[in-house]
């Protein structure tokens, strides 16, 4: 196109002084940003518009014009309110209604930001709280599962000493240890041997009590008392006159040391 | 920005290609006399912008005796042309956030806004008088022509063309569209846009001889 030509037609001009349709306006923006020539023209224009009606200025006459228009300007607020007397209202349209958007979405971002905050903690709270709540449940039904264990065993334990053929033989303590006591189920057909320590004191350190079966005057190792859960389950004895517990060195021993006897008691019939 | 450094008027300078120009625009004898300039443009809008008082009063001090010739070209009678001007001003205060200084300089500006009030005012009398569809030229020369010594760009239009003179009057000074003054004129609309191009062009050279 050519440049010089459009600056000479007039277009410029017409632009400046607002007479250009949009459609000319937009052409004269588009070469504007296009040819720097057209846009230091419109500049010149616009220049030598302003220095032409600075040369054909006319004295304002009035001179309370400054005064009105301060007037009309100070309240800012209530300039809407009462244009004067001959004076055009204006209206103004303000770009404020995206702002308010904008400004009541950054509230609502701020408020949703806390919310995820507040929440997020709530959220962590809680999850150590169920957590925690997971490992006492899981501890509490370990513990009744070994509740229920004992329970069973127990049952099994009474029902053993309670069949038939079982020889309830209850030891009682020598000269020197009457106040230890233990009771023997023998079953004499299972040839099972059970025993409750009902009173017998605590074996002291690397010492055990180990059960002793008399059987025509010998004595046969019964086995040894380790930690028992109720009933001690010892060693299988065909064959008994009388049981007698002795404290023995750990592990237990071949024969008894009777200096160390504690319980003794007879098979009945 | 510091204040401007030369004592009478803006300095609007650009470079493109490579060449550097500078427009010097003065200011009328009056604001020369009275009052230093104390802004750059870029200033001015920047605390208009802020609503600085005291650069709105530097403005109205130094282009209302400007705007004010520009209204009397238009509407010539000097109370309405007043209203107008107060007006106009109140019109740069509220709309000073919407002025973009990227589209038109500061002057540019509140000439447009200055003229369309006047305009505003004339066609609204010629409605309220019905004198909407009164032969154009008839009602401009019933205007107080022989007492009002015309200035300006009104001044430049008798020396213009008759058939490029109507145009601008039309279109400047009575703020006529393309389409009305095709069907006031009984010319195309493109007929009127080349030859109102053509007209300013040749206004515009005259008044170059005359001021640049």
């Amino acid at each position: 196109m050519n440049v010089e030509a459009y600056i000479l037609s007039g277009a410029i001009e017409s632009y400046v002084l607002g007479l250009a349709t949009p459609e000319e306006r937009e052409e004269t923006d588009r070469y504007r940003a296009e040819y720097p020539e057209i846009n230091a023209a419109i500049l010149a224009c616009e220049a030598a518009l302003e220095s032409n009606c600075q040369e054909n200025a006319v004295p304002v006459g009035d001179d309370r014009m400054w005064d009105r228009i301060h007037e009309n300007v100070r309240p800012e607020d209530k300039t809407s309110a009462s244009p004067g007397k001959g004076v055009l209202p204006v209206k103004i349209i303000r770009p404020g209604s995206w702002r308010n958007l904008a400004a009541a979405a950054a509230v609502l971002l701020l408020i949703s930001g806390a919310a995820n905050v507040f929440l997020y903690q709530r959220y962590q709270r809680i999850r150590d709280d169920y957590a925690g709540l997971v490992r006492q449940n899981d501890l509490q039904l370990a513990g009744n599962r070994l509740a229920q264990d004992t329970i069973g065993m127990l049952y099994a334990q009474v029902r053993a000493i309670t069949l038939p053929g079982v020889h309830k033989v209850e030891l009682k303590g020598v000269e020197g240890k009457e106040s230890a006591y233990a009771t023997v189920y023998w079953n004499s057909t299972s040839q099972e041997v059970l025993l409750y320590p009902n009173q017998l004191p605590a074996a002291p350190q690397g010492r055990q009590y180990q059960l002793w079966a008399l059987v025509d005057g010998k004595p046969v190792d019964a086995g040894i008392l380790g930690d028992c859960h109720g009933f001690c389950r010892l060693k299988q004895i065909p064959r008994a006159d009388a049981f007698a517990i002795t404290l023995e060195k750990a592990g237990g021993s071949p024969t008894p040391d009777l200096t160390q006897l504690y319980v003794v008691g007879n098979v009945a019939g | 920005m510091s204040p401007a450094p030369h004592g009478g008027g803006f300095l609007a300078t650009q470079n493109h290609t490579g060449n550097s120009t500078v427009y010097y625009c003065d200011f009328n004898i009056r604001s020369r006399l009275n009052l230093s300039p104390k802004y750059t443009e870029e200033d001015l809008v920047r605390l208009l912008k802020q609503r600085d008082e005291a650069a709105f009063r530097y403005l109205y001090d130094n282009y209302a005796s400007a705007l004010y010739g520009v209204i009397l070209g238009i509407c010539p009678e000097a109370q309405t042309a007043n209203d107008v001007l107060q007006e106009c001003f109140v019109k740069i205060w509220r709309l000073m956030e919407q002025y973009d200084p990227a589209k038109a300089r500061l002057f540019t500006w509140m000439h447009n806004i200055a003229r369309s009030g006047a305009i505003d005012v004339v066609r609204g009398k010629h409605w309220k008088y019905g004198q909407k569809s009164a032969p154009v030229d008839e009602s401009h020369q019933s205007l107080p022509g022989g007492s009002w010594e015309y200035t300006g760009l009104r001044g430049s239009l008798n020396r213009l063309k008759e058939e490029h003179r109507l145009l601008v009057e039309l279109s400047y000074f009575q703020g006529y569209t393309h389409e009305e003054i095709s069907k006031l004129a009984k010319i195309p609309t493109g007929t009127v846009k080349t030859r109102l191009r053509a007209a300013l062009a040749q206004l515009r050279k005259m008044l170059s001889v005359l001021f640049l």
